[in-house]
């Protein structure tokens, strides 16, 4: 549930009272003309939902939001901003944790829910057409009865939408084995920002022109808006081998995990939580989670024969780890229960304190638990609590740091540790995102990670294809015009 | 007609080398796929090869940074010593190509059916713009969403945007065995249906292709993995589809991938275009094509032959012809909503070097904005 307590000093906007100028008024009658009065919101009551997405420290308050109910209207409304040069964002179901559906203060928001149908499966060549605000889980429910799903699986999956997966190409839990929602997304139909509408990419996984798709893809929505996208389907697996280890310490698990890899297994998800998020996720949802220092759950999947072997060499390696406690998943019912409990990991913390923020930071796996150290240390430095779930197959940590924001200096000592958390990720050589995207919650990070060349073709891209950068203008990159470049 | 030739050794000489070089430039590795190689009049060639080596590799971490030039050879022999590879299964290896020029074609071969392609395992790169500066995109660790995702972009991009310097993939852990069944049949659609029933068994295989040559279809399985488990499953394949398979393990059965990945089937005087497709268009695509030959065939009073090989589980047809007949095929593919890309050329062709691509591709417009972006001094040739 969204927290709207307070507006944080340090949100983004500008005016609290907006006078509506001539400008504005135009452009909300131009919009009057493509929406009925029930899907154009002008009203602040109307707006104040719409103010902020999963990173709820930032509000935005848009000029209007729009639902449009056909890839028509929204093409119409990208037209109008184009016209009248007012910047906009494309929002699913806001569950961005780094502000990528917030608004842009003055800006239109463009509301794409109600755009939720799923246009075509073909069974044969393995592709669903979808609309943007399809939910993500949706898809491999109506997959199902072809044997087949959609793997990219965020923890968000039963709330988020394609185009939201795709604007920040989000992860989940079985991304070592099947990559991200980039590596299935086949084809796209885009509006871009001065309103040319493009398609890229096509139904096959080949291709032999540059990878434009690929580049659409996490592009966090300053491209353009996505309003058909063809998604590669792939087989259920046949059998799901899931054993949940626990161990006296999170050293021992991490240990453990580069065991596994080292005997040449690749499961399809290898996660980690440690007491904190384990006491969190117990207490929200029951999973029956061992009350240990850390646990350890590794999925095999693939068919019978395969798994079944597999399964055996992974129960050698797992005993050679000495665990303190193993379960093994006797149905699915019991594998599901174990995937419950971590994928509501980040809202069982909100049971723990009354804010947190999540980090999304990548190391290479062999410096896990060196950054884990690490973490721990500026806990205990600036006094506060953090909960760790990750990804330990790919070393995309979730430090879930826990803050009281009624407590005075305590969202500031939450930021700094986050910032160092992030300037560590770098030091190690990996990533300041694993998965959630720059948004704006690291704006000022990206260029650690880029040197000023790097960022400058970023820039230009950007502008080549949204001169007056109105596309999620402020999410990733900062704005020419704040940078004082004319 | 021969191209001049510009061949930087490092990396102070290739950035010099495009910002100062006269005209425009296209990149090549080793020059394994040819057509894809061979500049059009007045465009140089930015030779790559000598800029080779692999700079890092992290087993245990699952991936390596190797320069753009180096031989793809080179660095399956390095995954290969940690039981590691690159599972989309590169093409011509042995006729030398370079990871780049891999990336460039995206030049993937019968194990992208059940991975993925180049685009699944690239994680970062860096590369010289056509000012001469050095840029670098993406990371060197297997889950990055941080800023634009150049490095995919790259993959396919034929040395049109921007000459590649040095690429980080993601590798897995090398399956310790696999088996191949094979069948046969005169009859295309029985083959088509025997792929789709080993598409659908639970099994994954890693590679499921068909080779059409003359009155024969053949059907290739490969399933790979634990090698206590691949006796049952190839068992229970053949339980599923019937009998009569031939089955190749061992030494032999790694030997017909190899040459599968070198596209041995295809004379390497010929030409070879590659055609992105799905499995639903093969038949008609396989009908088309049969009348089309039997016309062209008649209208030249002589035997026009094109082998065809359906790779990917359908996702991708190869076809391989002697005769000068680009523009009458890239008229077939138009009508048929496909789109080709020459790998070779036969030295038959009418005017040669031929045409590079057939027909259209999609994003021409999108494409248009992102070069003028990363190339805006056009340095970089693009068909």
């Amino acid at each position: 549930m969204k927290k709207r307590s307070r507006i944080s000093p340090k949100s983004v906007r500008k005016n609290d009272d907006q006078e509506k100028s001539t400008a504005s008024k135009a452009f909300i009658e131009g919009l009057a003309e493509i929406f009925p009065i029930d899907r154009l919101l002008t009203e602040p009551a109307q707006l104040i939902p719409y103010e902020s997405d999963a990173l709820t420290a930032h509000q935005g308050r848009p000029l209007a939001v729009v639902v449009p109910e056909s890839a028509e209207e929204v093409i119409q409304s990208v037209r109008l901003c184009h016209h009248h040069r007012i910047p906009f964002t494309a929002r699913g179901s806001g569950t961005s944790l780094s502000g990528g559906a917030m608004p842009v203060d003055g800006g239109l928001l463009i509301a794409m829910n109600r755009l939720n149908r799923i246009l075509h499966i073909d069974p044969l060549d393995r592709i669903a057409i979808v609309e943007p605000g399809v939910i993500n889980i949706a898809v491999s429910q109506v997959a199902a009865q072809y044997g087949l799903y959609y793997a990219p699986d965020p923890a968000s999956q039963v709330i988020s939408t394609i185009g939201g997966n795709l604007a920040f190409n989000a992860g989940g839990v079985h991304c070592l084995k099947n990559g991200m929602t980039s590596n299935h997304i086949l084809g796209l139909q885009v509006v871009l920002p001065d309103g040319e509408v493009v398609e890229l990419g096509g139904e096959s996984l080949e291709s032999i022109s540059p990878d434009l798709v690929g580049l659409f893809v996490g592009s966090e929505g300053l491209f353009g808006i996505a309003l058909q996208a063809t998604l590669r389907l792939i087989p259920r697996p046949e059998s799901y081998k899931t054993v949940l280890a626990a161990y006296n310490s999170l050293e021992n698990a991490g240990r453990a995990v580069g065991r596994i890899i080292g005997a040449g297994l690749l499961p399809g998800a290898l996660e980690i939580m440690d007491h904190l998020a384990i006491v969190a996720a117990e207490a929200a949802v029951h999973p029956g989670y061992p009350d240990q220092a850390a646990i350890l759950i590794v999925e095999l999947e693939g068919d019978q024969q395969q798994v079944s072997y597999e399964f055996e060499r992974l129960m050698d390696v797992i005993q050679g780890s000495e665990p303190d406690e193993v379960h093994i998943a006797q149905d699915e019912a019991e594998r599901l229960r174990i995937w419950k409990g971590r994928k509501s990991a980040f809202a069982a913390v909100g049971r723990l304190s009354p804010e947190y923020l999540v980090n999304d930071g990548v190391v290479p796996r062999s410096r896990l638990g060196a950054a884990l150290a690490e973490i721990e240390r500026l806990a205990q430095q600036h006094g506060l609590r953090v909960a760790n779930v990750f990804h330990a197959g790919d070393g995309n940590l979730h430090p879930l740091i826990l803050f009281d924001g009624r407590n005075p200096g305590e969202l500031e000592r939450a930021r700094l540790i986050s910032g160092e958390i992030l300037k560590l990720c770098i030091q190690f050589g990996g990533s300041i995102t694993g998965e959630h995207g720059i948004g704006i919650e690291k704006l000022d990070y990206l260029p650690k990670m880029y040197n000023p060349v790097d960022m400058d073709v970023m820039q230009q891209l950007r502008c080549s294809i949204d001169p007056f950068e109105l596309a999620n203008r402020g999410k990733m990159l900062p704005v020419q015009a704040e940078r004082g470049v004319q | 007609m021969t191209a001049e030739i510009i061949r930087p050794v490092t990396l102070n000489e290739l950035q010099e080398m495009v910002s100062t070089a006269e005209g425009k430039l296209l990149p090549r590795g080793q020059g394994s796929k040819p057509a894809l190689s061979a500049p059009p009049e007045g465009v140089k060639s930015l030779a790559l090869d000598a800029i080779s080596g692999l700079l890092e590799y992290n087993p245990s971490e699952f991936t390596f940074t190797a320069l753009a030039g180096t031989p793809v050879e080179d660095i399956e022999r390095a995954l290969d010593e940690h039981d590691q590879y690159l599972p989309f299964d590169p093409l011509f290896v042995q006729a030398g190509a370079t990871l780049g020029g891999t990336v460039a074609a995206n030049a993937n071969g019968p194990g992208r059916y059940r991975y993925g392609g180049v685009r699944d395992f690239i994680l970062g790169i860096r590369y010289v713009n056509g000012e001469g500066q050095t840029v670098q995109a993406g990371g060197k660790v297997v889950k990055n969403a941080a800023g634009f995702d150049l490095s995919k972009l790259m993959v396919g991009s034929r040395g049109g945007l921007a000459a590649l310097y040095a690429l980080t993939f993601k590798v897995f852990p090398k399956p310790e065995a696999s088996i191949t069944l094979q069948k046969s049949s005169a009859d295309f659609s029985e083959t088509i249906a025997w792929m789709q029933q080993a598409a659908n068994t639970r099994l994954e295989p890693v590679s499921l292709e068909i080779a059409a040559h003359g009155d024969q279809y053949t059907l290739l399985v490969r399933l790979a993995g634990l090698k206590q488990a691949l006796q049952d499953r190839s068992q229970r394949l053949i339980d599923t589809l019937g009998c009569d398979w031939e089955r190749t393990e061992g030494l032999e059965e790694e030997l017909l991938w190899k040459s599968a990945r070198e596209m041995e089937w295809a004379p390497a005087s010929w030409n070879l275009i590659k055609v992105p497709i799905t499995p639903s268009r093969i038949p008609n695509f396989e009908m088309s094509l049969q009348r089309f030959l039997e016309n062209i065939s008649k209208a030249r009073q002589s035997s026009v032959t094109i082998l065809r090989h359906y790779g990917a589980g359908g996702q991708i047809a190869w076809l391989a012809f002697e005769e000068a007949i680009l523009p009458d095929l890239e008229d077939l593919l138009i009508s048929q909503n496909l789109a080709g890309l020459s790998i070779r050329w036969s030295r038959s062709q009418h005017i040669f070097p031929g045409k590079l691509q057939l027909g259209k591709t999609n994003g021409d417009e999108f494409l248009r904005r992102v070069k003028s972006a990363l190339d805006p001094a056009f340095r970089f040739w693009y068909a």
